[in-house]
C-alpha cells in the first residue's frame, strides 16, 4: 500500500473539502491521504489494523490534524505521535476552530510543531493551509 | 620574657682591673713597710751595736796601754823617761774618756752596766797618781809594791768590767741579727701570701667575667632559639661555637626582619586598599556619616551629611553637632549620647531636627555608636544619619489629619448615640427580620450551587461553540465563495450581490461568536498582575493599527502615562479596544485626534482616551457598555457590540471603574481607573 505524502485527520467533510482545495489552489501537489476518525488515524500511523499492509517505515511528510474528532480525540492521536521514537519527527500541524487556551496549551505541551486556528473568512483559511502545508513540507524536504 | 639585669661589659672588666691593682698595692705597702723596718734594723745593727762594740774593744786596748805604761814609770832610770810614759797614760786616758762617751751616746742595752765601768775608770786615777808622785820622790819600791797590788787589781776590774759591757753588745748585735732574720722572713712570707691572694682574686674575676659573658651568650641564644620557634630544629650547632650561633642568628634574624618588613609593606597595601575602600564607601554611602569627639566636635562627614545640612566639609570641621541642632532639641540630643555613653539604651537611635544651612528645620533619624580606643575608653562618636525630612512631613501632615479626624469623630459618634437609641428600638424588629435574612440565606446558598453549576455548564458550552458553531459558518463561507470564484460569470448580478451578502453575514456572524466566546472567557480567566508600562502598549497597539488606517491622518497625543499594576494582556486588550474606538469613529472627520493620557483625581490615577469622532447623545452613556449595545448602525461603523462589555469586564475586574463622556459631533472620551 502506498504511503501518501500528507496525512489530513478530519471529520469534517465540508473542511476536508475546502482544505483540499485550497491545498490543490496553492499548488501543493503532493499525495494526500485523509482519514476521518481517531482510531483509523492511529492504525494508518503504526501500520495496524486496517492498514497493517502499509510498509510502516514509510511516513508522512506531515500530518494535519484537527483536534475534535470521533472515537479517539486529536489530542490523544498527538501525544501519542510524538510520543512514539517512529513518528515523533513527523511535524503535527493542528487545525482547529478552537482558539480555547487550554488546547492550545496542552497541544504546545505534547509537543505540535504548529498550531492554527482555522479562520472563518474562507481566503485567510485557505491561505492559512497552503502555507503551513508548503512550509512544513519543504522542511521536511530539506531534512 | 625574664630579663635579667647584668653589669655593662666593660664595667666589669674595669671593676676586676681596680680589684687586681688594688690588691697588688695593698700588697706593695706591706712590702714596702717590712722593707723601711729591714732598713731601720739594718742601720741598728750597723751603727749601734759596731760602734758600742768598737769603743768598748778601744777602751780595752788602752787600759792595757795604761797597764803597760804603769809597769813603764815605776820601771823608770830618769826623769825624762818618766815623763814620757805619764805623757802616754794622759793620752791613752783621754783615748778612753772620748771612747766612753761614744759608747754612752749610742748605748742601747743596761746604762748601769756602762756607767759601772765608767766609775771605775774614774776610780783608777787616784791610784795612778799615788804611783807616780811615789816615783817622783823616789821611793820606787812602794810605788812597785802599790803598782804590782793595788793598781793591778783595780786594772784587773776594770778590764772584767768592760768585758761585760763588750758583752753585753755582742749579745745585743746577735739580737738584732735574730730580727733581721725575723723581718726578712716575715716580708717573704707577707709578700708571698698578698701575691697568691691577688693571684687568686685575678682568677677569681676572670672566672666572673667569662662565666657571666658565657651565659649571657648562652641566654640569648636560648632566647633566639625561642624565639625563632618552629626554626629551632634547623638551627645549626655549630659545634658549640656560641659566637658563630649568634652571627647566624642574626644574620637568620636580619632575613626574617626583611621578610617581615615585606609582608608588613604588603599587608599595609592591603590595608590602605581596604581603607580606601571603606572610606570611599562613607563618602559616597546613601546615608550620612559623621565622626566626632566625644563633646560632639565634628571631625569626619560625608557627602551626604553635607548635602544634608548644607554645609562643605570645610565648614563642618569648624563646627560642634550642637551648632547645627536646633535649640529645643539640644538637649534631647545630649542626654542621648550621656546615656548611649553609659550604655543605659541598648537601641542607640534617634529622630532629631537640625538646623540646615539655610536656616531651614530637617530632620534626621540618627543612630549613634561609640568608638573606643584601646584601653576600652570612649574615643569618638560614629553617627548615622538618614535624611526624614519628608517623612516628618507626611507625619506632621498625618497628625493634622488626624486631630481634623478626631473632632469629626467626636461628632460623628454623638451622631452614632443619637442613632444607637434609635437603634435599640429598631433591633427589636431586626430579631424578627433576621430570621427571615437566614431563610434568605439559606435560598442564596441554593442559587448559589445552581450558579456554579451553570457556570460549569457555560464553560462546556463555550468551548462546544468553539468549534460547533464556527465549522458550518466556515461551510457557509468557503462554499459561497467557491461559487462566487468558479461561477461568477454565469451567475446575473443580482445572485452575484446575494451570494455577496451571505458571505458578508456568515463572517459577521463568525467575529460575533468569537467576541462571545472572548466575553465569556473574561469571565473565567484568573488575573496575573505585573508592573505594565502603559506607554510601550500604546506604542505597540498604534503600530498595530497603522496597515488598516493608511489612508487616513491621525494625529496622536500621548502624554506621560505612570507604570501601573496590571494584567498586561487583558489591559492590552483595553487599550487596543478604546484606541480602535476612537480610530474608527473619528473616519469621518478631518482631522482626527486621538489623546492619551492620565490626570490625578483624588490621589488616583484616571486613565483617558479621548478622540474629536462623532461622539453620541449623552443618554446613551450608561449602556454603551451592555452586550450587543450598539448606537450605529453597521454600515456606519462596522462593530459587533461587543468590544466595550469585554473592557468593562477587565476593568470591574481589576478593581477599577470605567466610564464616558461625549457630545454629538465634539467627541467621545473614555475614563478608566485601576
Amino acid at each position: 500500500m502506498e504511503t501518501k505524502d500528507i496525512l489530513y485527520i478530519e471529520d469534517n467533510p465540508n473542511d476536508i473539502e475546502l482544505t483540499l482545495r485550497a491545498l490543490r489552489k496553492h499548488n501543493v501537489a503532493n499525495s494526500i491521504q485523509v482519514i476521518k476518525d481517531g482510531e483509523e488515524a492511529l492504525e494508518y500511523t503504526f501500520a495496524t489494523g486496517r492498514y497493517v499492509e502499509r510498509d510502516k517505515n514509510e511516513r508522512p511528510k506531515i500530518i494535519l490534524l484537527d483536534l475534535k474528532l470521533p472515537k479517539v480525540g486529536g489530542l490523544e492521536i498527538l501525544k501519542k505521535l510524538k510520543s512514539e521514537e517512529q513518528t515523533q519527527n513527523i511535524p503535527v500541524v493542528v487545525l482547529t476552530s478552537s482558539s480555547e487556551e487550554q488546547d492550545i496549551l496542552e497541544s504546545y505541551n505534547y509537543g505540535v510543531n504548529s498550531y492554527v486556528v482555522k479562520p472563518i473568512k474562507f481566503e485567510n483559511f485557505s491561505e492559512a493551509v497552503s502555507t503551513l502545508g508548503l512550509y512544513w513540507l519543504l522542511i521536511n524536504e530539506s531534512l | 620574657m625574664r630579663k635579667i639585669k647584668h653589669p655593662k661589659f666593660q664595667t666589669r672588666l674595669f671593676i676586676g682591673l681596680l680589684l687586681i691593682i688594688l690588691s697588688f698595692s695593698i700588697s706593695s705597702v706591706f712590702y714596702y713597710r717590712d722593707i723601711q723596718e729591714i732598713n731601720k734594723v739594718t742601720n741598728d745593727i750597723f751603727e749601734h751595736p759596731y760602734t758600742v762594740n768598737k769603743s768598748a774593744r778601744d777602751i780595752d786596748i788602752y787600759i792595757n796601754a795604761i797597764h803597760r805604761s804603769m809597769s813603764d814609770i815605776v820601771l823608770s832610770e830618769n826623769e825624762i823617761e818618766l815623763n814620757n810614759s805619764i805623757n802616754l797614760i794622759n793620752r791613752n786616758e783621754q783615748l778612753i774618756y772620748d771612747n766612753f762617751k761614744i759608747v754612752r751616746e749610742k748605748f742601747l742595752g743596761d746604762l748601769e752596766l756602762m756607767n759601772n765601768a765608767f766609775a771605775t775608770f774614774v776610780n783608777w786615777k787616784p791610784i795612778r797618781d799615788e804611783i807616780i808622785n811615789l816615783v817622783k820622790n823616789g821611793d820606787k819600791n812602794t810605788a812597785a809594791k802599790i803598782a804590782k797590788g793595788k793598781g793591778n787589781d783595780h786594772i784587773l776590774l776594770l778590764l772584767k768590767k768592760t768585758g761585760l759591757m763588750i758583752d753585753y753588745a755582742d749579745e745585743k748585735a746577735a739580737s738584732f741579727n735574730q730580727n733581721l732574720v725575723n723581718i726578712l722572713n716575715h716580708a717573704k712570707s707577707s709578700f708571698l701570701l698578698f701575691f697568691i691572694g691577688a693571684l687568686c682574686l685575678g682568677i677569681i674575676i676572670f672566672l666572673w667575667i667569662f662565666y657571666s659573658i658565657s651565659s649571657s651568650i648562652n641566654n640569648m641564644i636560648k632566647r633566639i632559639k625561642n624565639a625563632s620557634g618552629d626554626k629551632i630544629k634547623q638551627f645549626p650547632n655549630f659545634d658549640g661555637n656560641q659566637l658563630t650561633i649568634l652571627d647566624y642568628a642574626i644574620s637568620e634574624f636580619e632575613n626574617r626582619e626583611k621578610t617581615l618588613e615585606e609582608k608588613v609593606n604588603n599587608r599595609t597595601n592591603e590595608l590602605r586598599k581596604a581603607q580606601n575602600l571603606l572610606e570611599s564607601s562613607i563618602e559616597n554611602a546613601n546615608i550620612g556619616i559623621v565622626t566626632t569627639t566625644i563633646e560632639g566636635k565634628i571631625q569626619k562627614a560625608n557627602n551626604y551629611f553635607c548635602d544634608f545640612v548644607g554645609y562643605s566639609k570645610e565648614e563642618l570641621i569648624n563646627l560642634n553637632y550642637t551648632d547645627i541642632t536646633t535649640k529645643e532639641d539640644k538637649l534631647v540630643g545630649e542626654k542621648f549620647v550621656k546615656e548611649v555613653l553609659e550604655g543605659n539604651i541598648k537601641d542607640s537611635s534617634l529622630s532629631k531636627a537640625y538646623v540646615h544651612k539655610s536656616g531651614k528645620i530637617i530632620f534626621g533619624q540618627v543612630s549613634l555608636s561609640i568608638i573606643r580606643d584601646s584601653n576600652n575608653q570612649p574615643n569618638q562618636l560614629f553617627t548615622q544619619i538618614r535624611d526624614i525630612t519628608k517623612q516628618k512631613k507626611y507625619e506632621l501632615e498625618l497628625a493634622t489629619h488626624k486631630n481634623d479626624l478626631e473632632g469629626l469623630i467626636e461628632e460623628r459618634t454623638r451622631e452614632l448615640n443619637d442613632k444607637t437609641l434609635k437603634l435599640s428600638r429598631s433591633q427589636e424588629a431586626l430579631t424578627y427580620l433576621l430570621e427571615d435574612v437566614n431563610d434568605i440565606r439559606k435560598e442564596l446558598e441554593i442559587s448559589n450551587n445552581k450558579l456554579l453549576d451553570a457556570n460549569k455548564e457555560l464553560e462546556a458550552f463555550s468551548y462546544s461553540v468553539s468549534h460547533d458553531l464556527k465549522a458550518p459558518l466556515r461551510a457557509i463561507i468557503g462554499f459561497s465563495q467557491i461559487l462566487k470564484e468558479d461561477y461568477a460569470p454565469q451567475l446575473n448580478s443580482e445572485s452575484n450581490r446575494y451570494i455577496n451578502l451571505v458571505i458578508d453575514n456568515a463572517e459577521n456572524m463568525g467575529q460575533l461568536i468569537t467576541d462571545l466566546l472572548e466575553f465569556s472567557r473574561m469571565a473565567r480567566t484568573k488575573l496575573d498582575k505585573s508592573q505594565v508600562d502603559l506607554l510601550t502598549i500604546v506604542q505597540r497597539v498604534k503600530r498595530e493599527l497603522e496597515p488598516s488606517i493608511q489612508n487616513r491622518k491621525i494625529s496622536y497625543k500621548i502624554k506621560p502615562l505612570p507604570l501601573i499594576n496590571a494584567d498586561e494582556k487583558l489591559i492590552y486588550h483595553v487599550v487596543q479596544n478604546l484606541i480602535s474606538n476612537a480610530v474608527k469613529f473619528t473616519s469621518k472627520v478631518e482631522n482626527a485626534i486621538v489623546e492619551i493620557g492620565c490626570t490625578n483625581e483624588n490621589k488616583r490615577n484616571v486613565f483617558y482616551i479621548k478622540d474629536n469622532g462623532i461622539g453620541f447623545n449623552k443618554k446613551y452613556a450608561g449602556r454603551i457598555f451592555d452586550v450587543f449595545q450598539r448606537l450605529h448602525t453597521v454600515e456606519e461603523f462596522p462593530g459587533t457590540g461587543i468590544g466595550l462589555s469585554i473592557v468593562q469586564r477587565i476593568i470591574l475586574k481589576h478593581g477599577g471603574k470605567i466610564w464616558v463622556e461625549s457630545e454629538i459631533n465634539k467627541g467621545t472620551t473614555f475614563f478608566f481607573t485601576l
